[in-house]
Parts: C-alpha cells; sequence; structure tokens
C-alpha cells in the first residue's frame, strides 16, 4: 500500500476527529458525525474548499482590521488578537491552520518589527499565499515591510548589506551558501512610510545577481521544496519520527514542479499515510492548537484578548515566535508549569465536573 | 533505514523513566534582579570622600554624615540599611565598575545588551537566562527549569528559544485544578510522555500549595515577586534561574533625570529591604547556601548633575551579588573619578569588569552549565565566589 495513494476506508471516530484537529483545530460533533457518513475522501472536498460562507466572514474581518486600535500600536497584541477571533469563528479554518504554518515557518517577531499595521498586513500576505503558490510567497516575502524590518533590512545599503536577511532566505530554503553574495542582491531594498522601496541609488551595481534570480536559483535547488515538505510533514503528520528522504521524495518533486501548497497538503491530508500510526497522535498541540481546538469543539468561544492571555501564559505568544526557527514545539510545550496551565485554561471555559473538561485535562488531550 | 534509526532512537529517549531527579536539595538556584531605567552607582554606593564626586553632585551629593559606611570610604545610600546589614554579615559583595566598554547609553539598546550578553544584540531573541534554560532542560522530564517572577511582560533576558519559561506571579498560579493522576496510557511514547509531564504538573502543583510561608516580606512589587520566588525555592521542584525585576518597562523607575533625590531614595529602599526579606527569609530556613543573586542595570549615571536635580545616562555601575556562599566586601577598585568615559556633562564612570564575566561566574561556576556556548565566547571567572 503506498504511503501517499488516497485513503479509502470509512472513517471511525478517532480518525474523523484526528482529520479536523490537522487540517484546522477542532470538529464539532455533528462535523464528526457527517465524516463518519461521508467517509475520508468526500470530508476532504469539503474541508479544503473555500465555503460560501467565507466571502461575508472576510467581509466582517476586514472591518475590523482596519480599525484603528490594530493600526496605530506599536505592540503586535491587537493583531494577534484579531488573528485569535479569527481563528475562533472562521468557516475555513484550513486557511488558518496553514497561515499559522508559515508563521512559524518565517518566524517574523512583531517586537523586531515594532509596528502592529505591519505585522497584520504580514499576516494578510501570508494568509494570501497560505494556500498558493510558495514562489509567489517567498517573492512577495522579500518585499515585505514587516519582514524586512524584522531582518534588519529597514534600509538595505549598499556599504552595509544585511546579513540578516541573506542567512533568513537561506534558512527559508534550507541552503547553505554565501551569505555575502545574496546581501548584495538585495541591496536598495527599504521600508519608507510603511511601504515597499526599491532604491536605485543604494543598490550595489557590482552584484553577481539581481534579486529575483537569486531568489529564481534559491526555488530551483530541490532543497528548497524539500525543506517546505519536510517542516509541511512536521506540521500535519508527525513531530516525533523525522522522515526518511525516500518517503517525502514524491512530494517533495511534484512540489518542485509546481509549488502548490494546497496541492502538497491535499496529497498528505488525504493519504494512507496521513491516517495511519505514523500519525495519529504524533504531534502535541501548540497553545494555540489547544486553545481554539477547545473553544471549537464545545462551541464556547472565548474574548480574543483573553485567550491571547492565556495562551501566552502556557508558551505561545502569537506573532512573537521565539527564534529564526519558529516555535520548537513537540514535548517542548509540555512542562510541569504549562500543563496545569493548560488545565487552567480548560477549567475556565468549561463547567466543573463536566466529562468535557476531564477530557481537556488528559494527557490524550494534549496531542494531536 | 535512515528514517527508522532515528525513530527507534526517538523511542528509546521518550521511553526513559522520569530521570531520577538529582535531589533537589543539593541543587544550586540562581536569582537575578534586573533593574530598569539606569540606577546611580553613585549615588548607591557612594564615594563620600572623593572631592571630584562632591563637586559633580551639586545638590544631589550625599556626605559622611548621610551615608551609611561600609568601608574604603565608601558609604550605602541612607536607603540602605538592609544591605548594609547583609553587607557586615558577609552575605552582601559589592563589584564594582561592571560594564562593557564604550557603552550604550540608549535605554531599549543598553538593556538589550545586559538582557542578551551580547554587544551587538540587535538580531538577538533570546536572552543569557533562557538560553541557560535550554541548556538546563530535560525536555522529557516536564522540569521548569527557569521562572520570571513579575507582573510586566517577560523581559528579554530570560527568553528562551526552545523552553517555555512561565511568568508566575503569586504561588496561586501554580496550581493544576481537579484532577487526580490519571490512569497509565498505553504504547504511544509521546502519549507516556504527557503522561508522565501531567504526573510531575499535578506534583509540582501540590509542592507549590504545601509551600507557603508566613515570612515577613514588605509590600514593595519586588519583595513581592522575590516572596514567590523563596516559595518556589522552598517547593524544592527543581527550577534553577529566576529573574524578578524592579522599575518595570522602558525607560524604568531607576531613569532620574529631573528631581532625582526622592525617587532614588524609594526605589534603593525597595531594593534594599526586598532583597534584605527574601536572604533572611531563606537564611532563617536553612536556603540561603543554596541562592546566588545578583542585580543589573542597563547603565549608571553621568557623574555630573543635570541642572534640573538629576543625572543623564551613564556607562558602568556596581553590580550586587548576595548569598551564603559570596565572598563579600568589595569586588575590584571603585572606579577612578578621574579617568571617565565621555567628556563634559557626559562623563560617566568607565567599566573595569566586563558584565558578562559576573555572568559567566554565575552560570559555570554557580550552576554549573557551560557559560561559553551562552554567552559567545569565554570569559574570566569575576571571583565573587568562596572557593
Amino acid at each position: 500500500m503506498n504511503a501517499w495513494t488516497p485513503y479509502d476506508r470509512p472513517l471511525d471516530l478517532p480518525l474523523a476527529a484526528h482529520l479536523y484537529r490537522r487540517a484546522g483545530f477542532a470538529a464539532t460533533q455533528d462535523q464528526l458525525r457527517q465524516a463518519m457518513k461521508d467517509g475520508p475522501q468526500a470530508t476532504l472536498n469539503r474541508i479544503l474548499q473555500p465555503p460560501p460562507a467565507l466571502e461575508a466572514f472576510e467581509r466582517r474581518m476586514a472591518g475590523l482590521s482596519g480599525s484603528a486600535m490594530v493600526s496605530e500600536s506599536a505592540a503586535s497584541t491587537e493583531s494577534a488578537e484579531l488573528w485569535i477571533h479569527r481563528m475562533q469563528h472562521t468557516p475555513y479554518p484550513l486557511l488558518e491552520k496553514m497561515t499559522l504554518f508559515w508563521h512559524d515557518y518565517f518566524a517574523i517577531a512583531g517586537a523586531q518589527v515594532g509596528r502592529s499595521l505591519l505585522m497584520e498586513r504580514h499576516i494578510q500576505l501570508l494568509r494570501k499565499h497560505a494556500l498558493g503558490r510558495f514562489d509567489a510567497l517567498l517573492r512577495d516575502l522579500v518585499r515585505d515591510p514587516a519582514t524586512l524590518i524584522a531582518l534588519n533590512s529597514r534600509v538595505n545599503h549598499k556599504s552595509k548589506p544585511s546579513h540578516e536577511l541573506a542567512t533568513a532566505l537561506l534558512r527559508y530554503t534550507s541552503q547553505q551558501g554565501d551569505p555575502t553574495l545574496i546581501a548584495r542582491a538585495f541591496t536598495g531594498y527599504a521600508v519608507l512610510r510603511d511601504e515597499f522601496q526599491f532604491r536605485d541609488y543604494e543598490h550595489d551595481s557590482g552584484a553577481k545577481q539581481s534579486a529575483d534570480d537569486t531568489l529564481q536559483q534559491l526555488l530551483q535547488n530541490p532543497a528548497t521544496a524539500r525543506n517546505v515538505v519536510r517542516r509541511m510533514y512536521r506540521w500535519l503528520v508527525s513531530e516525533t519520527a523525522p522522515p526518511g528522504d525516500e518517503l517525502l521524495e514524491p512530494l517533495a518533486a511534484s512540489f518542485a514542479r509546481d509549488f502548490d501548497i494546497a496541492k502538497l497538503a491535499a496529497s498528505i491530508l488525504r493519504s494512507n499515510h496521513f491516517f495511519s500510526e505514523q500519525a495519529y497522535q504524533q504531534r502535541v498541540k501548540s497553545p494555540v492548537e489547544f486553545a481554539i481546538g477547545l473553544v471549537t469543539a464545545n462551541d464556547r468561544p472565548v474574548a480574543a484578548a483573553k485567550l491571547h492571555q492565556q495562551m501566552s501564559a502556557i508558551g505561545q505568544r502569537l506573532l512573537e515566535p521565539p527564534a529564526g526557527t519558529g516555535w520548537a514545539g513537540g514535548l517542548r510545550w509540555l512542562n510541569s508549569f504549562t500543563i496545569a496551565g493548560r488545565a487552567n485554561l480548560a477549567a475556565s471555559i468549561l463547567p466543573a465536573g463536566s466529562p468535557e473538561l476531564a477530557n481537556a485535562i488528559s494527557p490524550e488531550f494534549q496531542l494531536s | 533505514m535512515n528514517a527508522e534509526l532515528t525513530r527507534r532512537q526517538f523511542l528509546s529517549a521518550a521511553a526513559l523513566p522520569a530521570i531520577a531527579r538529582a535531589s533537589s536539595a543539593q541543587q544550586r538556584v540562581l536569582v537575578v534582579v534586573q533593574l530598569a531605567g539606569g540606577n546611580d552607582g553613585l549615588n548607591t554606593v557612594v564615594p563620600y570622600e572623593d572631592d571630584i564626586y562632591a563637586r559633580g553632585r551639586t545638590t544631589l551629593r550625599l556626605t559622611a554624615k548621610d551615608v551609611l559606611k561600609i568601608g574604603n570610604g565608601l558609604g550605602f545610600h541612607p536607603a540602605m540599611g538592609s544591605f548594609e546589614r547583609l553587607f557586615k554579615d558577609g552575605h552582601l559583595s559589592v563589584v564594582h565598575g561592571v560594564g562593557y566598554p564604550a557603552m550604550h547609553r540608549d535605554h531599549n539598546a543598553g538593556m538589550r545588551i545586559w538582557q542578551t550578553a551580547n554587544t551587538d544584540a540587535a538580531a538577538e531573541h533570546s536572552g543569557w537566562l533562557g538560553r541557560a534554560a535550554d541548556q538546563a532542560s530535560d525536555v522529557y522530564s516536564g522540569a521548569v527549569p527557569a521562572v520570571f517572577a513579575g507582573n510586566i511582560p517577560q523581559p528579554l533576558s530570560i527568553q528562551a528559544r526552545q523552553t517555555i519559561v512561565p511568568s508566575v506571579h503569586t504561588l496561586a498560579d501554580w496550581t493544576f485544578p481537579g484532577l487526580s493522576s490519571p490512569p497509565p496510557s498505553r504504547a504511544n511514547p509521546l502519549l507516556k510522555a504527557a503522561h508522565r509531564i501531567t504526573e510531575r504538573g499535578l506534583a509540582d502543583a501540590a509542592k507549590c500549595a504545601g509551600s507557603k510561608s508566613g515570612w515577613n516580606y514588605p509590600q514593595y512589587s519586588l519583595a513581592q515577586s522575590l516572596r514567590t520566588v523563596a516559595n518556589l525555592i522552598r517547593a524544592d521542584i527543581g527550577i534553577r534561574v529566576f529573574l524578578a525585576e524592579q522599575g518595570g518597562v522602558s525607560p524604568g523607575g531607576f531613569d532620574n533625570h529631573a528631581n532625582q533625590a526622592g525617587n532614588h531614595a524609594v526605589s534603593l529602599r525597595e531594593l534594599a529591604e526586598s532583597i534584605g526579606a527574601f536572604c533572611g527569609h531563606l537564611a532563617h530556613d536553612g536556603l540561603l547556601d543554596r541562592v546566588l543573586l545578583m542585580t543589573y542595570s542597563e547603565f549608571g549615571r553621568t557623574l555630573s548633575e543635570n541642572g534640573r536635580h538629576g543625572t543623564g545616562h551613564g556607562a558602568a555601575a556596581p553590580v550586587f551579588v548576595a548569598g551564603g556562599k559570596v565572598m563579600g566586601g568589595f569586588v575590584g577598585a571603585h572606579p577612578s573619578l578621574s579617568d571617565l568615559e565621555g567628556t563634559g556633562d557626559n562623563a560617566a564612570p568607565k567599566a573595569s569588569l566586563d558584565f558578562r564575566s559576573l555572568y559567566a561566574t554565575a552560570l559555570e561556576e554557580w550552576l554549573g552549565i557551560p557559560a561559553a556556548p551562552i554567552l559567545g565566547k569565554p570569559f574570566p571567572s569575576a571571583g565573587v565566589l568562596k572557593s
């Protein structure tokens, strides 16, 4: 049985819940019943497609994100809360889950940007491409003001090319290369009044390659596709066992041809491997997955500000990843304090003594 | 093949029994106190006999009859009676002239340097205590290696790359609602680890609940944070590193550009009485020998007053270390006031000891955690501990 061919057996309750946890945050009882009736592939057709309700939802969210509170603040708190509100109410959870994936992947931290408006636009950029094409995502990212500021490229001077931007690009594409060469290609990139700007006079005319050619070359190296596939495997399938190259090769080869993120995610989620014990309960829920999952499964939305504070207290402050490589994840999420903190978070949402609360406090519930 | 091997390695690591906890009653603990704003070293440990000091501080000057004399022509600010007692008992050392060459005089940039232990810190996301926590933590045991005790967002010093560092305001934050020990789980090693960590969480919460103490602390915010630290040390749950803070968020309560005298006295009284109560509590419980406390602030202040009865951003300043195993007395020599960093009104004491030597001492000599990987390179010992 091929690992990546579509899974075609019926879904039992644990596997239906597994699918909804990974492709979103959690399922309601109705969704679980429906999934068991419809089977995996029909359920995935529904999960992968943007639902009709999305358009109206996006209009409502656009109204909220234009508010002065979000745009004028230096701290990332308001943008993070807006995102938490969105995650709790979206009709298209897969999109938010994948936006979160790219946030973890590129790991741009609001504290280094110092402007909520730009973090808000950064996340919108990630969301726009979250299920689109990786090459387009990367090309937009290097012109994204938040990204440039966080990577010490507010002005990328000819005389002092930003090493941080170059090393980040090498990290994003998992390549060894000369950061100095890459840095020179991006001289002249700058941010002025919250917008990207190319300053011709700051561009190093002696650079061997243009920025566009440099990106193209990074993208063409098979290491790039392999790195995205490896990270997405960790995100959607398993944090416990690093997959072998031969397992990932078919996905990586296909992704290298079209950089189609939605197709890659669909191939993984539809597969035999995804519904096997190689994947089941092989991830630890992040605080965001834990809290949003709790809220959506029980249909008990919580004020975003409160949830943001609670998730931060147990180790995940949205929009503030702790390192250039994102959150460490896995068992790093759990320690003696955070496990108690998760229980307190659950107890603040669910009725005391309820079976739902007992479930939320159990070791099983900490896993995805 | 390769994947299978890695998987097996993972499984065997995950299936290890909870590491027998090195009797944590033997474990040493580091407590760091951040003082935000740039504390005026010259009016904290006062060179009251120095004419240059007297001329520089036209209205803020503290004289022989104001200060609490501690020898070498130096005296503590009069609000620091608690420090005088600790100093005379040999439980507090004054480390002179701590800093680094050409110190940054901007609050944020300066503080980042002390927090990251990196003088080129713009791109650094993690702090020196956070990286120490990363070195100390054993992912599978569930132990919490480091805690921030305070009410502001976590300072960068204790932000880790991998470890989740809790912010704990009071002991009551560390509770685990309504669950008895969960039934042991089945084959999945990740589930077993989650199970083990849950049990550890229950056990640690129970120890915290049993660790409340009636020791009397003043009402200051720093004192309340240190009370939490003392109770967590008493709870004996394996935390090695604590950060507390006074002065809040940038620019911070020690930043006295105008009318310094009253504000500074209030700040120093809080500092001295809080640390005094903390050390008294630990000594009473027989724990002082296991604890090393250290302060830092982003810079000292200018020698000269600024015409508004305040002082400007300066350079080096004294650091305080306290505990049962400090050498006591002075470490190094008081900075010369005739050889300063900066000119004119900006002139301020120069560093004679790199702050990272103190960090290295705290990490390596005290906690037994290799310091060079955390600080980027080796630094010589500052020699503040009893051998």
